[in-house]
């Protein structure tokens, strides 16, 4: 077996094992799902919007290269600055270059994930400068020197115990004695920690929900604000975003806007909604950063255009998988070890990441085609989830227990007759073990199964000979 | 060797033409549909747009005084802040009706950028979308960002004749308003929140805690 798949199963066994995650966990667990029906039931129109916004990010990807001239020709005409980066490293580079040379010491942040893909954060603290992250959820997992564990509420996996303790162990030094464990008190010494921090910033660095061609726009899309407070007052405003993120026209940003909130927490839009355009100097305006840019960062997404994974590139990022993931409910995001958890990361870390380090991710899924149901841009997650096992078996990259089992199910499958023969035995035991309860506890070396969860009682006998019976009943 | 830009836009030809240089017309029918405007499904109303509006903004906690003319506003902007007890200094923002406003000499109303401590902000919107209850701005020099994202409690004034239905009848109207798309559009729902610590609501997490809108009949 691999490292990575031994390291997965290890973090997947420590956050079964974790109480304060599991409590966490089962917190947040059905909120998020309850409020997207709540909000989907009361907005009609929702599945012709998803179909639309479908087939925009289609149109989109189709022409990629075209919108992405015209959002960077609108970009330049503003006033503000294009940047390409082929990789991670790239970006994170040119990133770096621009701060360290505007001699930037402190830089605020806005929620980011291609941020956290190209590892900014480290690259720019390695250089000397301090970069606070802005959003409540980024800054305590920030505290805790933690990744974020959910792509849209970074901090879901903590408890109020533990973002009370963080807060006192990090804010004591900074004059805030006593310690504070209302939620009420929790955000608001957070507020008051965080505003100073966005007067003094010298840079503020976000991602960007959508790019908009038409007027050379990045959108950012918050609940608290702080994206645009990262936005708005420094001197330099550097927007980050992949090269998928591009849409045509502002009417096309409203089909995303009414699919995305919804999806997302169930709200019909998000509290702030922001579309930024460039420097001040351009628009003859006394406010606004001084220099505007935009990193676009390909990161093996070019390579995902024309294959089989190209529907992944319509991800808005939503997190609605994750909320309706019966794996990621239970393990968590750190569980995945990697930047994007729950279906739409289990898809996209190999694409970006390769599947050598990540096999288990897509076999981290039950195929129950939830997510699939549910993704307002259609993307067929379990369909993308099986390539990729398909990929990891002819390249032999999964482990060799696993094939091994694997292959005697093929065989025995290909041979139903030989298949009844083998099964009826193990059935009929299970049956008389597990008759009267209508479950079984405990199958001696399946326990993997059976710790955590009652295996159902299988009838006397297979559905293939009952089958058989039923239809000779009632042929007579 | 190619630079980041040439040999990233040859990796997306190779994906979507084979290699091969887009055509003219292929250009052009892409800038057209970019300038082009295309609606797609919008949600339906059968109520009056004022109404939906101060609905909306009240259901995501928000709260609504409609007055007529702006000679009410100062009476409106005191009955709010003597309800929360705020006092008489404000920080007040510019716009069609607020600059008509004459305050009384027992308000302090300083007409400046807002700062971090300041408690009561007073701005104008440029208009509202009754579809979700939002208030959109579009700070200048003279009605800055800060005004709408520093201050604790948000006093916004807004003439109800400015309130269109849904989003693509915003974009058309900036669109004729302004020859240049402005550098900073906001959208604003409803006073800030998060729902970081234990997936429950609490507001005033970064802007406002509270917004109240002065809806003005001119």
């Amino acid at each position: 077996m691999n490292t990575a798949s031994t390291e997965f199963r290890k973090r997947v066994r420590m956050a079964l094992a974790d109480d304060e995650l599991q409590h966490a966990m089962g917190r947040a667990k059905g909120g998020f799902v309850l409020n997207r029906q709540k909000a989907i039931a009361e907005f009609p129109e929702f599945h012709q919007m998803t179909d639309a916004a479908r087939d925009i990010k289609d149109h989109v990807l189709m022409n990629l290269d075209l919108y992405l001239e015209i959002y960077e020709k609108k970009v330049l005409e503003n006033g503000g600055q294009v940047h390409w980066a082929r990789t991670a490293e790239e970006a994170s580079t040119i990133v770096e270059g621009l701060c360290r040379r505007s001699g930037a010491r402190k830089i605020t942040k806005g929620k980011s994930m291609v941020s956290e893909e190209i590892n900014l954060n480290e690259k720019l603290e390695k250089s000397g400068m301090q970069v606070i992250e802005t959003d409540l959820g980024e800054y305590i997992v920030q505290l805790a020197s933690e990744k974020p564990s959910h792509i849209i509420a970074p901090a879901v996996h903590k408890t109020r115990n533990q973002i009370s303790k963080l807060f006192y162990k990090h804010h004591k030094p900074m004059g805030y004695a006593d310690k504070v464990s209302e939620r009420k008190e929790i955000v608001q010494q957070a507020r008051s920690v965080l505003r100073n921090h966005f007067v003094e910033s010298d840079i503020g660095i976000t991602g960007a929900n959508f790019l908009i061609a038409e007027t050379g726009s990045s959108v950012i899309v918050t609940n608290e604000g702080n994206g645009d407070l990262t936005s708005v007052l420094p001197r330099m405003q550097i927007v980050v975003a992949g090269i998928e993120k591009v849409i045509p026209s502002l009417e096309d940003l409203s089909v995303f806007l009414r699919v995305l909130a919804r999806s997302a927490t169930g709200q019909e839009i998000s509290a702030y909604t922001s579309l930024y355009s460039g420097p001040r100097a351009n628009h003859a305006d006394e406010e606004g950063p001084e220099q505007y840019h935009v990193v676009l960062v390909d990161n093996g997404r070019s390579s995902m255009l024309g294959s089989e994974y190209q529907s992944m590139l319509r991800c808005i990022r939503c997190g609605a998988c994750l909320n309706h993931c019966t794996v990621y409910n239970v393990i968590g995001g750190h569980a995945y070890g990697s930047i994007y958890p729950g279906p739409m990361g289990s898809v996209l870390t190999p694409l970006i990441d390769g599947h050598e380090n990540n096999t288990d991710l897509a076999n981290a899924c039950t195929l129950n085609g939830l997510c699939r149901t549910i993704c307002p841009v259609h993307i067929p997650l379990p369909d993308l989830l099986r390539n990729h096992r398909t990929q990891q078996q002819r390249r032999k990259l999964t482990p060799f227990t696993g094939r091994f089992f694997f292959a005697i199910w093929v065989y025995l499958v290909r041979r139903p007759h030989f298949y009844q023969i083998v099964l009826a035995l193990p059935i009929w035991v299970l049956n008389r073990v597990g008759r009267k309860s209508g479950v079984i506890k405990r199958i001696p070396l399946a326990n993997g199964w059976t710790n955590s969860r009652d295996f159902p009682c299988p009838s006397a006998q297979t559905f293939q000979r009952q089958w058989r019976a039923e239809m000779r009943k009632f042929n007579a | 060797m190619l630079d980041a830009r040439s040999s990233l836009f040859a990796a997306l030809r190779v994906a979507l033409t084979g290699g091969e240089q887009r055509s003219a017309l292929a250009r052009s029918a892409i800038e057209d549909r970019v300038h082009t405007t295309r609606l797609s499904a919008r949600p339906g109303t059968n109520m009056d747009l004022v109404d939906q509006y101060c609905n909306k903004h009240i259901a995501v906690h928000g709260t609504v005084n409609r007055i007529a003319g702006f000679h009410n506003v100062v009476a409106a902007t005191e009955e709010y802040c003597s309800q929360q007890q705020l006092g008489k200094d404000l920080v007040v923002g510019s716009g069609a009706i607020l600059d008509k406003v004459m305050w009384p000499p027992e308000w302090s109303a300083n007409k400046r950028p807002a700062n971090v401590s300041d408690k009561i902000v007073l701005s104008e919107a440029y208009a509202g979308i009754s579809e979700t209850g939002t208030m959109v701005f579009i700070p200048k020099s003279r009605s800055p960002a800060s005004q709408i994202f520093l201050g604790t409690h948000h006093i916004v004034v807004l003439d109800s004749s400015l309130i269109v239905a849904c989003q693509e009848d915003l974009w058309r109207i900036i669109r004729t308003d302004h020859e240049v798309f402005p550098r900073a559009v906001n959208l604003v729902t409803g006073p800030s929140k998060t729902g970081d610590v234990e997936q429950t609501i609490e507001y005033g997490a970064h802007g406002p805690e509270r917004v109240h809108l002065i809806l003005v009949d001119v």
